[in-house]
């Protein structure tokens, strides 16, 4: 079954290694180059996953968040941080912010789709 | 000098002065005696002149009482004279004539004491009956001559008038029947005289008390007979007129009252006092003439008509009283009085001079024993005393000036002290006036100067002496004028140097404290700013005048400006030291109200028992604004380098992981290299971002009580897949089940993996890496042992530096950062533990960190934080 995954990150490098790192095993991507982007397409999408970076020039992770969850359609979406921060603090809070997980940075890319389907306890098969 | 000290020593001898004391304790007595004498004088002669006076009133009396007597008797005689006329005159007198002549002498007025006057008439045996017949047939029926008997001449009493009463008894009665009496009627015709009887008992003593009694008898004759002889008078007898007296009666009248009060007598019978001779006594009670002690006493002797009557005179007890005698005692009391008054007074003003003498020796006593301690003081004194005359000459100078001015007395001796012997400075250098000299201050003004400091001395080659003068002008008692000055000097030069010594040190002080780049603030246990250093003006924008005297607290923004006055009386109640001792990170309060943030320093010092407080602030807004760019730097690195990071191991991942197979096996290995190092790379900003991170003090720990002997059996099995990588075997040793301690595990598990991974990085393959727990001391020790070459010696120093590996080439060979002991001492340190190590070259090297055991300690389950927030961090 096909994860349709919203993926908002500033940097265009590491959208490319998600995008092939997810392309197999999957996954569709929607990708995002900012929080205001997300914002503006995202009411016509209906993700099973966002993935979110935190640290973003303008809008960073936690407000595009709670932007998001503003949109009736994203309200209950789960979402994935993915940060450099790996302090276990900002890991929990993260988390209270309703993070389903944190998966920091760098990341392995082979190990990726795993990872994500770990934490949404969502076995491909 | 010492003649000086002997002229005051002359004083009498004490043999002399004790003879003076004892003459002048005679003084008194000499008075008293003098005074006593001439007072028992007079009275000795007032006592004789009154004893001559009494004698001669005594005598007086004494014959004023006889002569009265004497004279009385005369009277009598005349009386009985005038009778026995009577019958001369007339052949026959009737009893009616008789008794017209006796009542004529109207006796009982003028001759009190006469019993009365009588006519005894002689009758021969022969004519008795015819007498008694006649003097019947007068008209006495009853008459007899009494006493009855025959006897040979009868004389009858037939005339006695007043015939009445008592004198009837004593008619017709017969006295020359009576020895007494006929004894005196027969002298009376014998010697041809009146005379008296001796003592009789009278027979009128009828009734009444009895009194002594005496007669008087004139004989009576026959007209125209001779009456030459003795017979021819007894012949010629007719009769006898006769008085009988009663003694008591008769003295009555003839004395009256008259001496009654002064003096007694007593009259005999005799020409001696024979007791029973006792005619009369005057006194009303009588007694024994031995028993009588009168003061005055006579005997005399009255012959008197054929008797001889002794009469014993003497003075009443009350005749002394009679003569004044009151004067005479009156004479000795007062005489006697002053003399003691006299005695007394010279005693007490001789007691009194004794008492002014013995105060005037034990003042002179005294006075020498203060001269010679101030001799004493004089000579051993420290301070230098010079006596100067009117003029200011030098009279005389203590050792101690001479020691001080460096000269002797014999060189100063009448010179002044402007004498050119000195030279002499005020503290400045200028040189002394001669009239700036304390001595000729003090001449002139004639009061004290005191404290003048003077750099002085008499030769060049000798350094200054410092000295400090007082100069005392004393005045001459009499004339008021100043004749001596003292001058009095203490040598100050050591002072004086460590006054220089002192100011250079406090020039070089200030020299250090304007200059320091650090503002310096000292403050009082009040708070009151005492000093206030350049540094300090620049750094707050005050001056310093702004601030010295006003509270420390107007250089601190709230809250600690209001607090700080709070803090203060805490510590010092308290003795609590929160700022004190450590270097802080506050915020202080520029003049214009800028706040920036600054290091403090406090140190407590004690000054005059008082708690002093010196303040070290450095303004580090700099440094602070430098710490936040870097770490901002650090952060932004952190995050920049990430992100290509991310990028270049994604893709190099993906590459490897997806089309290894179709790359020949160089590119492969290439890439594969690639990979390693960018994710060693990656651990690389970690350890830097987290070492970053923990010494600017912005990691937080997550304290919490927790089992060390689970956190190292984690770490344990989180390391294994490393070590077997390197083939070494990690070997857990543990001797507790249970180690409570108060930590953050993570951090802990981030230490265990730090020095498990470097005891197995190390390690020769196939080797034993032991991790031990056991308790040590209060707390636990964890130790990790491998059997690596051990640390070099010259590397030991420097093993918890940064980017601290023995050997360049290692990190490359071994793979670490070189922060990671680094890191881990900064977390242990955190957790109130220390880590260290033991190595043996070529045996292996232990690494050990202690931590404090976690007693849960108050009951309320709040866990106490061994790592209390610094004051600094509230303003982070």
């Amino acid at each position: 079954m096909t994860l349709h995954i919203l993926h908002i990150e500033d940097e265009p490098d590491i959208r490319e290694v998600v995008d092939f790192a997810l392309e197999e095993g999957g996954f569709r991507l929607t990708q995002c180059a900012s929080g205001e982007e997300a914002l503006t397409c995202a009411p016509e999408l209906s993700p099973d996953l966002i993935l979110l970076d935190v640290m973003m020039p303008g809008m960073d992770g936690p407000t595009t968040l709670q932007k998001l969850r503003a949109l009736q359609n994203l309200a209950r979406t789960p979402v994935i941080f993915m940060t450099a921060k790996v302090q276990p603090k900002e890991c929990e809070y993260l988390k209270a912010l309703g993070a389903l997980g944190v998966i920091s940075k760098p990341f392995d890319p082979m190990r990726l789709g795993e990872e994500i389907r770990a934490l949404l306890q969502h076995p491909l098969v | 000098m010492q003649d000086r000290t002997q002229a005051i020593r002359s004083s009498p001898p004490e043999s002399v002065r004790a003879g003076n004391a004892g003459i002048r304790s005679l003084i008194p007595w000499i008075v008293l005696l003098a005074t006593l004498l001439p007072v028992l004088l007079a009275w000795n002669g007032l006592t004789e002149q009154r004893q001559v006076l009494a004698n001669r009133q005594f005598e007086l009396l004494s014959r004023e009482i006889r002569e009265a007597i004497a004279q009385r008797l005369l009277d009598h005689k005349q009386i009985l004279l005038g009778g026995a006329g009577l019958f001369d005159a007339s052949k026959e007198v009737s009893r009616e004539e008789w008794h017209t002549y006796v009542e004529r002498l109207s006796l009982a007025k003028n001759y009190p004491g006469i019993l009365g006057v009588g006519y005894s008439q002689v009758i021969q045996p022969d004519q008795l009956a015819a007498h008694i017949a006649a003097v019947r047939a007068q008209g006495f029926p009853d008459y007899q001559v009494k006493p009855p008997g025959a006897r040979p001449l009868y004389t009858a009493i037939v005339y006695l008038e007043p015939f009445s009463g008592r004198n009837l008894a004593a008619f017709g009665y017969d006295m020359f029947s009576q020895e007494t009496r006929r004894a005196a009627m027969q002298s009376a015709v014998d010697t041809n005289t009146t005379t008296i009887s001796g003592k009789v008992r009278l027979v009128q003593e009828t009734h009444g008390k009895e009194q002594a009694g005496f007669l008087m008898y004139v004989p009576i004759y026959r007209p125209d007979l001779p009456l030459d002889t003795v017979e021819a008078r007894w012949k010629a007898l007719r009769g006898f007129v006769y008085s009988p007296y009663r003694v008591d009666d008769l003295m009555v009248g003839i004395l009256g009252e008259r001496s009654s009060r002064s003096i007694d007598f007593r009259i005999y019978d005799s020409d001696h006092a024979e007791p029973n001779a006792l005619m009369f006594e005057s006194a009303e009670h009588h007694a024994d003439e031995s028993n009588l002690q009168p003061s005055h006493r006579s005997q005399e002797q009255i012959h008197a008509y054929g008797r001889t009557w002794t009469l014993n005179l003497y003075s009443r007890p009350g005749f002394d009283a009679e003569t004044d005698s009151v004067t005479v005692w009156l004479v000795l009391g007062l005489g006697i009085g002053i003399s003691l008054a006299l005695f007394a007074l010279t005693r007490l003003l001789v007691d009194r001079r004794a008492q002014a003498l013995a105060l005037a020796a034990e003042m002179t006593a005294r006075r020498q024993e203060s001269e010679d301690r101030f001799r004493s003081v004089y000579l051993h004194l420290g301070q230098g005393v010079v006596i100067h005359d009117a003029d200011a000459r030098i009279l005389d100078a203590n050792p101690a000036a001479q020691r001080i001015l460096g000269t002797t007395l014999e060189q100063m001796r009448e010179l002044t002290s402007v004498d050119s012997l000195w030279q002499v400075v005020h503290e400045d250098g200028s040189s002394f006036f001669a009239t700036e000299y304390p001595v000729m201050v003090a001449l002139r003004r004639s009061t004290p100067v005191t404290d003048v400091v003077m750099g002085i001395r008499h030769d060049r080659a000798v350094p200054w002496r410092w000295i400090l003068v007082d100069a005392y002008p004393r005045q001459d008692e009499v004339s008021g004028r100043v004749h001596r000055v003292y001058a009095v000097f203490t040598d100050i030069t050591a002072r004086k140097q460590a006054e220089l010594a002192l100011k250079d040190q406090s020039r070089h002080t200030q020299a250090i404290l304007d200059n320091v780049i650090d503002a310096i603030i000292t403050a009082g246990a009040d708070g009151i700013v005492t000093s206030f250093n350049l540094a300090a003006e620049g750094i707050f924008g005050y001056a310093g005048a702004e601030v010295v005297g006003n509270n420390l607290s107007m250089l601190m923004p709230e809250p600690y400006h209001s607090a700080h006055d709070r803090y203060m009386s805490h510590h010092l109640r308290t003795g609590e030291q929160k700022v004190i001792g450590h270097t802080r990170e506050l915020t202080g309060r520029r003049k214009n109200g800028d706040t920036f943030p600054m290091e403090l320093a406090v140190s407590r010092i004690e000054r005059d028992g008082q708690p002093f407080f010196i303040g070290m602030v450095r303004d580090i807004t700099a440094r602070k604004q430098l710490e936040r760019m870097k770490s901002e730097l650090i952060s932004t690195v952190s995050h920049e380098l990430r992100t290509p990071v991310t990028s270049i191991r994604g893709a190099i991942g993906l590459v490897i992981g997806r089309y290894a197979d179709a790359l020949p096996e160089k590119g492969r290995n290439l890439l594969q290299m690639a990979e390693r190092n960018s994710a060693r790379l990656t651990l690389l900003i970690n350890d830097i971002l987290d070492l970053e991170k923990l010494t600017s003090g912005r990691m937080n720990f997550d304290l919490h009580p927790c089992d060390l002997v689970s956190i190292a059996g984690q770490a344990l099995e989180a390391n294994e897949g490393y070590a077997r990588q390197h083939q070494v075997t990690l070997s857990g040793c543990f001797e507790l089940t249970r180690a409570p301690v108060l930590a953050d595990d993570n951090r802990l598990l981030q230490v265990f993996a730090n020095l498990i991974s470097n005891a197995v990085k190390y390690s020769p393959s196939g080797a034993v890496v032991q991790i031990g727990l056991r308790r040590q001391g209060e707390g636990f020790r964890v130790s990790v042992q491998d059997e690596g070459p051990g640390i070099p010696e010259d590397f030991k120093g420097r093993i918890f530096e940064r980017f601290a590996q023995a050997d360049s080439s290692d990190t490359r060979e071994k793979g670490g950062t070189g922060l990671g002991l680094s890191i881990t001492k900064v977390i242990l340190e955190r957790h109130n533990g220390r880590v260290d190590y033991l190595s043996q070259a070529g045996i292996g090297t232990t690494f050990y960190f202690d931590l404090p055991e976690w007693i849960e300690r108050s009951s309320d389950g709040t866990v106490a934080d061994p790592q209390p927030d610094p004051p600094t961090s509230e303003q982070d």
